[in-house]
């Protein structure tokens, strides 16, 4: 073969290689709007700004609303830190960032909410059914186990264009327990990502617990602000600390 | 396992204090509906966008007419995460119920908290007494 040819395409395996490592994303901002009205008649607002490196796995949110405050989820742990910087309470929480939205769509992979097993991954989810119509692309992942049946349900996936639209979440014994909404998505630096997430559960007696998730001036991979999102939490505790 | 995790998460975030509904299967959203329901929400949203510090405190100490005539909570937290066991449903009923799968769940969902495995573990074993129990019983019915 000719050398230039060879050199040529050492090249673009190199080029092409670099470009697929710069499409790797690892950070998210944005200003955040939780609006939530639960089955007894109250309402939640939470305002202020969320913070995720994909690195750091650390969900920082900087509150300004319904208090000036900031909580931190890392490692099924959630900080709460008042605004002198003190940390007011701990608490365990299941929340894990590789389920967050930030985090699936930094990763490319919220158009199936990271239900599809990675190659050395054991699958939870298989697709049982794809239907094609003129609303989009339905898919039915089914538990891939019998033993993962006891605990989950089947989710029903609507995709548009390759973006997720909607979920319908059913429980095991086949029942309709939450719809998940996921509408105008902006592209930022070719990063997808769904502004308006409307998540509906319904409570046994019909009543119905709504929470919409409001996300504007979305930033991907920042590169200030590294303290907020590498946050330290501090080890003065506050005198009204609990755990 | 983490997936695993991450699934029960997802799930208690999507169901956390619901239970089965005859609801319709459709992808339809409403989002008239929507709006109407966060109106007086969206209000006081503009309101403290317009006026930066604005905290609920300071909405409620100025008897302000967005915060009258609706309950607004101020703990953010539960918006943000859910800080409860998977599903919302106490340990004891996951070993009741699930038995060793159910006290593997709240062992790691609770990152090993003691006592709430033992809560799952002793739902599962009264499960299993009742479950010998009826079994006696029926034997002693046949024999």
């Amino acid at each position: 073969m000719n050398p230039i040819k060879i050199f040529l395409f050492v090249f673009l395996l190199i080029a092409g290689s670099q470009y697929g490592q710069a499409q790797q994303f690892y950070r998210f901002k944005a200003d955040i709007s939780v609006k939530d009205k639960l089955v007894d008649g109250t309402y939640r607002l939470t305002m202020g700004k969320v913070y995720y490196d994909k690195l750091y796995k650390k969900i920082v949110y900087k509150l300004n609303f319904p208090n000036i405050e900031t909580m931190v989820i890392q490692d099924t742990t959630l900080f709460k830190i008042d605004k002198t910087n003190k940390l007011i309470e701990s608490s365990r929480t299941f929340l894990i960032p590789d389920f967050t939205v930030f985090h699936l769509a930094l990763t490319g992979k919220l158009s199936d909410y990271g239900l599809k097993a990675a190659a050395n991954d054991r699958a939870i989810y298989k697709i049982g059914k794809v239907e094609k119509d003129e609303k989009g692309l339905t898919t039915t992942w089914v538990p891939a186990e019998k033993e993962f049946k006891k605990v989950f349900g089947d989710i029903k996936m609507l995709t548009i264009n390759k973006k997720l639209d909607a979920m319908i979440f059913y429980n095991a014994k086949g029942k309709i327990v939450s719809r998940q909404f996921f509408k105008k998505y902006v592209n930022v630096k070719g990063v997808e990502f769904p502004t308006e997430v409307t998540m509906i559960s319904y409570a046994e007696d019909g009543r119905v617990n709504t929470q919409l998730t409001t996300y504007k001036n979305v930033l991907i991979d920042q590169n200030n602000e590294d303290e907020i999102y590498r946050y330290r939490i501090p080890i003065t505790k506050s005198v009204t600390a609990k755990k | 396992m983490k997936k695993i995790l991450s699934l029960i998460a997802l799930f208690s975030l999507s169901i956390s204090l619901s239970f089965a509904e005859e609801a319709k299967e459709t992808f339809n959203y409403n989002e008239q509906k929507i709006n109407a329901d966060f109106k007086q929400l969206e209000k006081i949203e503009k309101y403290v966008q317009k006026n930066e510090g604005t905290t609920l405190e300071s909405l409620k100490s100025q008897n302000s007419e967005l915060v009258s005539g609706i309950n607004l909570s101020a703990d953010a937290s539960a918006s943000l995460m859910a800080d409860e066991l998977p599903l919302g449903i106490p340990a004891f009923w996951w070993g009741c119920v699930l038995g060793i799968i159910g006290i593997l769940i709240v062992y790691l969902v609770t990152d090993k908290d003691k006592d709430q495995t033992k809560k799952a573990l002793f739902g599962c074993l009264i499960w299993t007494g009742i479950w010998i129990l009826y079994a006696v019983f029926i034997n002693s019915l046949f024999w």
